[in-house]
């Protein structure tokens, strides 16, 4: 400036010449401010990622409890119906009517609440049991017993006098062996027989749960394909700065250095990224759930949505004036310097301020879990799974390329990622759940911001998985 | 973007538009109410205020005269609404013995000189500076200013003249000017 020999009338000229070029940068509270004084509050779309997980979760328990309150009700039903039929049988034979009734007008009927069973046996010895009974119920139970070797009848025998022989008839179905199911089929005949004379009705429950142990048989045969898994994994996050793409290509191109770096504040440019940033882990978490198909008894696939929330803090300096805090990014053409206003510095400032940079993410997790071992109820698992994702929002504070401050960096984050995810797990089963808890670690493999941006950040996050799963017979 | 885009966004209310003209513009208006006021966080608060205006009020201008001169305007007129809402302010506008501040050396900020001019500026009184940003700066005339604060037009003449003089011993005495003739010597001159 030169203003020696200044006149009275132009003193505000020098002033307003003065003034006027001054530029100061407002910080990111005032336009957020503004907008939420023109717009409303931004609405936080992670809400409603969170609010369709919920309504998934609870689409899947209801499918879940409603499938098995069916079989309940159905086998409810199936005992219900098969007591009024037999007990219209019962009344028909007990008003002297001739076994040629039910030849001629209910075979079928009568083979399918009580004989169909031994029908669907096959067994070769069995064949020509319903006729027997159809005919004469005592000559069938005879029949039927000499089809039977020595021990089983007197497991029928027992079985029948004290009606626990229920359990014993599940047992020998679940064996699935040719012989015990003639007991069972032996047993279902003796039971009817003994107890018929008394209370029809009683016998026909005996047979219906006959029925419903030979539904169960099926249902044993069918191996349970899906289960249904909800997890929740707090975590730290780790992440490593690569400064590579500075010192090969900003640093060179750079004519002289800046104020920044020479200083008495100035940063040592020389020095590595990672060297210069303090930063801190901190608690993230994640969640999210899966739907899992058996291939074979050990192997599983698995995929699902999953929520991650990670942060890390970051140790700064406030500033009382707005700094520029110059990011250069590399593109096609060449190196392009944006200044941005910045009260974060990291090498001086009136007060230090910790500030939490935090990332929300959606995932949708596409990967196998493997039983190594089992034994009872315990057992061990390893999972492993390639996770694309989309960065719903990114609250963090962007190091300038000359390492000087932090500006808000969210314009240059990267919106879509890819991570991979390892876990081991000891499992524990109750009924049909199978809880879960083991560690486990996760990388992501793209850096978090656009690759113009030369500061590459890759992050790792260390957390334990606690689940359950639920099997879907 | 041109301005006249954004203008056509910002009378539609597209918040994309008006981050734009926000960050065209919101630097040189903060350093306006920067000097209007007594602190950062005062002048970012002016700032706020300031744009809300601009965008709501936004549809009022009339092509008539530069898109900025308008926002300044408004800015101003803000920073003054603001200042008004401070006690102390309507009290300092009309004070007289303020020319006798005494401003210490070591007051004074180092820093760069546009900024540096500023911080001078902003050691003035309260009263003071503001008749001297508006006539000074912004090119108010003294009946304007008058109207603005509501005080006689005679009574911003002598604020601005007793600001004149403070500030020319401030900034004489950082050396960023020099001595000015002794006949042009306002300090000398009031105080005979």
């Amino acid at each position: 400036m030169d203003y020696k020999d200044y006149q009275d009338d132009s003193f505000e000229q020098f002033l307003q010449e003065e003034v006027n070029t001054h530029r100061m940068y407002p910080a990111d509270d005032v336009w957020k401010n503004i907008r939420t004084e023109l717009h409303g509050n931004r609405t936080w779309p992670a809400l409603t990622v969170i609010a369709l997980l919920i309504i998934t979760s609870l689409t899947f328990s209801t499918i879940l409890m409603t499938n098995t309150k069916e079989f309940r009700l159905e086998k409810e039903n199936a005992a219900v119906a098969a007591a009024k039929e037999m007990a219209a049988i019962n009344s028909k034979v007990e008003a002297g009517n001739t076994p040629d009734y039910f030849i001629g007008v209910e075979p079928h009927r009568i083979t399918a609440a009580t004989i169909s069973q031994i029908e669907e046996n096959s067994y070769a010895n069995f064949n020509e049991a319903p006729h027997t009974k159809i005919v004469t119920p005592e000559a069938t139970i005879q029949t039927s017993s000499a089809a039977i070797d020595v021990n089983t009848i007197q497991s029928i025998t027992v079985t029948a006098a004290t009606h626990a022989g229920l359990h014993l008839k599940e047992e020998l179905i679940k064996a699935e062996e040719p012989k015990e199911t003639i007991a069972f089929t032996g047993l279902t005949k003796e039971a009817t027989k003994t107890v018929n004379q008394t209370n029809p009705i009683i016998a026909i429950e005996e047979i219906d749960k006959s029925e419903f142990s030979k539904r169960k048989l099926f249902a044993w045969n069918k191996v349970a394909k899906l289960g249904f898994q909800f997890y929740i994994t707090p975590s730290q996050s780790y992440r490593v700065l690569s400064d590579a793409t500075v010192k090969e290509i900003i640093q060179p191109s750079s004519l002289a250095p800046s104020a920044a770096q020479t200083g008495p504040l100035g940063l040592d440019y020389r020095a590595g990224v990672n060297d210069i940033v303090r930063h801190r882990p901190a608690v993230g978490l994640e969640f999210g759930v899966a739907a899992l198909y058996k291939i074979n008894h050990r192997l599983q696939l698995k995929t699902g949505v999953q929520m991650n929330f990670r942060q890390y803090t970051v140790e700064t300096f406030r500033t009382r004036n707005s700094d520029v805090a110059t990011i250069s990014l590399v593109n096609g053409r060449g190196i392009e310097n944006i200044n941005l206003p910045s009260n974060f510095s990291n090498s001086a400032g009136y007060k230090t301020e910790e500030i939490a940079n935090k990332i929300y993410e959606v995932a949708v997790p596409i990967g196998i879990q493997w039983q190594i071992w089992g034994h009872h109820k315990f057992g061990l698992n390893a999972e492993a799974s390639v996770q694309p994702t989309y960065t719903i929002s990114n609250n963090s504070l962007l190091l300038s390329t000359d390492f000087k401050n932090y500006t808000n960096g969210s314009a240059f984050a990267r919106k879509w990622n890819i991570n991979t995810s390892l876990g081991i797990a000891l499992t524990f089963k109750t009924g049909s759940n199978i809880w879960q808890i083991g560690p486990q670690v996760r990388y992501q493999h793209l850096p978090t911001y656009t690759n113009q941006y030369p500061i590459k950040e890759f992050r790792l996050d260390y957390g334990i998985r606690v689940g359950i799963t639920r099997l879907w017979k | 973007m041109t301005e006249q885009a954004i203008l056509a966004g910002c009378l539609h209310n597209d918040p994309v538009s008006q981050r734009e003209l926000y960050n065209r513009y919101s630097p040189k208006m903060l350093s306006v109410c920067y000097r209007f006021s007594q602190s950062r966080e005062d002048a970012e608060d002016m700032l706020q205020e300031g744009f809300i205006k601009i965008f709501t009020q936004i549809h009022t201008f009339q092509n008539r005269g530069a898109f900025e001169g308008w926002v300044r305007r408004i800015i101003v007129h803000t920073c003054i609404n603001f200042l008004k809402k401070n006690k102390k302010f309507n009290e300092s506008v009309d004070l007289a013995h303020a020319g006798y501040l005494e401003v210490k050396e070591e007051t004074m900020p180092s820093i760069m000189q546009a900024r540096q001019i500023i911080e001078c500026i902003r050691l003035l009184p309260l009263g003071y500076k503001t008749v001297l940003n508006l006539y000074a700066i912004e090119g108010y005339s003294h009946k304007e200013i008058g109207q603005m604060l509501d005080i006689e037009e005679s009574t911003s003449r002598s604020q601005y003249t007793r600001a004149k003089a403070m500030l020319e011993n401030i900034l004489v005495k950082k050396r960023i000017i020099e001595q000015p003739k002794e006949e042009f010597n306002l300090v000398a001159l009031l105080k005979k």
